[in-house]
């Protein structure tokens, strides 16, 4: 597969709901979900070729193939970027980039990245996976304060995170809330019952001339990539992204990358990982004996979900990814039976949509939330190096396609341990 | 069947330019961090602009009076309930080809539903907001009070003063956006859409107490055929009643 790479420059308020609108208010999400970019091209290509009335599961040619075929192209979310001086940073320039893990803690006072070494304002942030295995191997409960001023700790508030030059940002986009009225055309005052609030994620930041980017990718068969990009770049304005289009909002400009080969190789990551956690293990032998044994023997790795997922157990929903679910997502063949679900941080949310397609609203889903972190262990990792990189690139869980289920493998994240906080 | 690199159709852009000769009073209710009781709407940078949600509704408005007069039946924006048109209720007087759109074959569509959309149909037109070309340093806070006359006493009424914020009168500033018309939209809505332009002089709010009133600097140089007139000036023709 092709990796398409996507910066998304928001040119008017983008009106991307999480629920369509029950009371009189949108809500919108902070970021611009790969499903909505997905509908964006589909249908621009339909408009373009007249074939909405048509059935394009016969004989659809690309669209067929990259919509509706066994392999289709997958969207990936696009989440805010860092903006220095009005420019997007170059992806290549950044260390770490994506959904922080919820196993990362701050200060409740002071929470957020440190901006210089003695931030007076932020306390730094540290993550607890690693500590929290020693702390339960060791049989302590786990129960972490603030490392500077010894104070409550608490969950960031920070969902999308970058790492430049060895300092960490939290990116985050604003919004504003748009109030709009339906006219009565005989009477020309206000209609009935028709006052709404839109939430919008702004066209700019705070600051003028300041643009907001967001940051996304497409992943294609070989054969389509290049034709798929020139697509996309040649009318790069005419895409529009999220509701109340035909009025003002959701105007955006696209510009793409070459395609790339999209392999990922993650046994470095691993590499380091196990590194960080067997040296940890050790420090924690302070404490006295452990109550389990030593994870010397095993090599351990995580799934940190970096977009909401859709899993499914038996048929029904569930939020935690079993030794099972592994087996199928991955397709490793032969069946591991030394694998182990160590731990596992995970929340849980509904979401719906609207299908233009279909001119209805989508089920209802429950999802796991981004952010969740899941701690597996093996005996064999040869028979996992390579298929979690596929994993990685693909995704797990249902409708991949449309960006759910990106996950990333032992985020760099985790070997940021309390007393180093950043 | 579809392929990318062979798709040509394409979207039509025109600009469009407003100058206000007045003061402009388009209301952001929610809006805070101005002292007026109905702030001006303006974009994140600051810019003051004309929604598009607002010149399309009040586009559609005009269009749907012209078409009306030609005699078209048109269906009752903006409620929701009243725009869709099925075709198992319809009580008939919509039973002509030209209300009938390709691929939705369970309702009919009036003309400027096939323009500008309805909750079933989306719209073939495009709006942009239309923003002010001047930059909002140069442009101080213009608030505007008024009174409220109490009819019997010819006295200010009691709770009854307020403010407003204009842009700065009489400074002829330009708004500029685009309009955008899909490929699918229809030939006839150029013309329609011309002539509806032409029947707006004010937009925002305080139309009637001078506030908002512009002419057009650019207007969308469509190209309008005589059949594109001839398809409009059928509405009276062949309808079924």
């Amino acid at each position: 597969m092709q990796r398409i790479e996507l910066e998304i420059k928001a040119l008017s308020p983008l009106a991307i709901a999480r629920q369509k609108p029950g009371g009189s208010i949108g809500e919108a999400v902070d970021y611009i979900p790969g499903t909505v970019i997905r509908g964006a091209v589909a249908a621009q290509i339909l408009d373009l070729s007249n074939g909405r009335s048509t059935d394009l599961t016969k004989n659809g040619g690309d669209f067929q193939a990259l919509f509706l075929s066994e392999n289709p192209a997958i969207f990936q979310n696009a989440y805010p970027a860092l903006i220095v001086d009005g420019d997007i940073v170059s992806k290549d320039t950044l260390e770490e980039y994506g959904v922080l893990p919820t196993t990362a803690l701050s200060s409740k006072n002071k929470p957020g990245f440190k901006e210089e070494e003695d931030d007076p304002e932020k306390n730094g942030v540290f993550d607890t996976l690693i500590d929290r295995f020693c702390a339960e191997g060791y049989g302590y409960p786990y129960d972490p304060n603030c490392p500077k001023d010894g104070e409550r700790v608490d969950a960031t508030g920070i969902t999308f995170y970058c790492k430049v030059d060895d300092e960490y940002h939290s990116l985050k986009v604003n919004k504003r809330l748009l109030t709009r009225v339906g006219i009565n055309r005989r009477r020309a005052t206000s209609e009935e019952e028709i006052l709404y609030s839109l939430e919008v994620l702004n066209e700019s930041q705070e600051t003028k001339q300041n643009p907001v980017y967001y940051r996304g990718a497409i992943l294609v068969e070989e054969n389509l990539a290049e034709s798929l990009r020139n697509f996309i770049q040649t009318r790069n304005q005419n895409f529009r992204l999220g509701g109340s289009t035909s009025r003002g909002l959701g105007k955006v400009e696209i510009h793409t990358k070459n395609p790339v080969d999209a392999k990922i190789d993650v046994s470095d990551r691993i590499a380091k990982f196990n590194k960080k956690l067997k040296e940890r293990w050790d420090k924690w032998g302070v404490f006295g004996d452990p109550i389990k044994e030593s994870p010397t023997s095993r090599t351990y790795f995580t799934l940190d979900l970096q977009s909401d997922a859709i899993l499914t157990e038996n048929w029904r929903r569930t939020t935690i990814i079993s030794e099972k679910m592994l087996h199928q997502f991955a397709e490793v063949k032969d069946k591991d039976e030394s694998l182990r679900l160590e731990a596992a941080y995970s929340s849980y949310d509904f979401l719906s949509g609207w299908n233009a397609g279909w001119g209805l609203m989508k089920d209802v889903e429950l999802i796991t939330n981004k952010g969740a972190v899941y701690l597996f262990s093996t005996t064999q990792p040869g028979l996992w190096i390579e298929r979690l990189g596929e994993l990685e690139m693909r995704g797990l869980g249902d409708r991949t396609c449309e960006g759910f289920g990106q996950i990333q493998i032992c985020n760099e994240f985790h070997n940021v341990f309390r007393e180093e906080a950043v | 069947m579809i392929v990318l690199t062979t798709l040509s159709r394409s979207i039509d852009s025109y600009t469009v330019t407003a100058v206000i000769d007045t003061a402009l009073c388009v209301g952001a209710g929610g809006s805070s961090g101005s002292l007026a009781d109905k702030p001006i709407v303006r974009n994140a940078e600051g810019n003051l602009l004309i929604p598009g949600s607002q010149i399309k509704g009040r586009l559609r408005h005009e269009c749907e009076k012209i078409a009306r007069g030609l005699g078209w039946k048109i269906s009752e924006s903006p409620s929701p309930g009243n725009m869709v048109i099925r075709r198992d209720k319809e009580p008939n007087i919509f039973g002509r080809s030209e209300y009938e759109v390709l691929g939705y074959n369970e309702t009919y569509h009036c003309l400027i539903s096939q323009i500008f959309g309805d909750p079933v149909l989306p719209s073939r037109v495009i709006f942009e907001d239309l923003i002010c070309t001047e930059e909002p340093e140069n442009l101080a806070e213009f608030i505007r009070p008024g009174v409220t006359i109490n009819r019997r006493r010819g006295t200010a009424e009691e709770k009854k003063l307020y403010f407003l914020e204009t842009s700065p009168p009489n400074v002829s500033l330009r708004f500029k956006g685009e309009i955008h018309l899909l490929p699918n939209c229809p030939s006839y809505a150029k013309p329609l859409m011309l002539a509806g332009f032409k029947h707006i002089h004010a937009l925002g709010g305080s139309k009637s107490a001078g506030l908002g009133w512009l002419s057009w600097e650019t207007l969308p140089n469509f190209e309008v055929t005589d059949a594109d007139w001839d398809c409009l000036a059928r509405g009276g023709k062949n309808a079924a009643n």
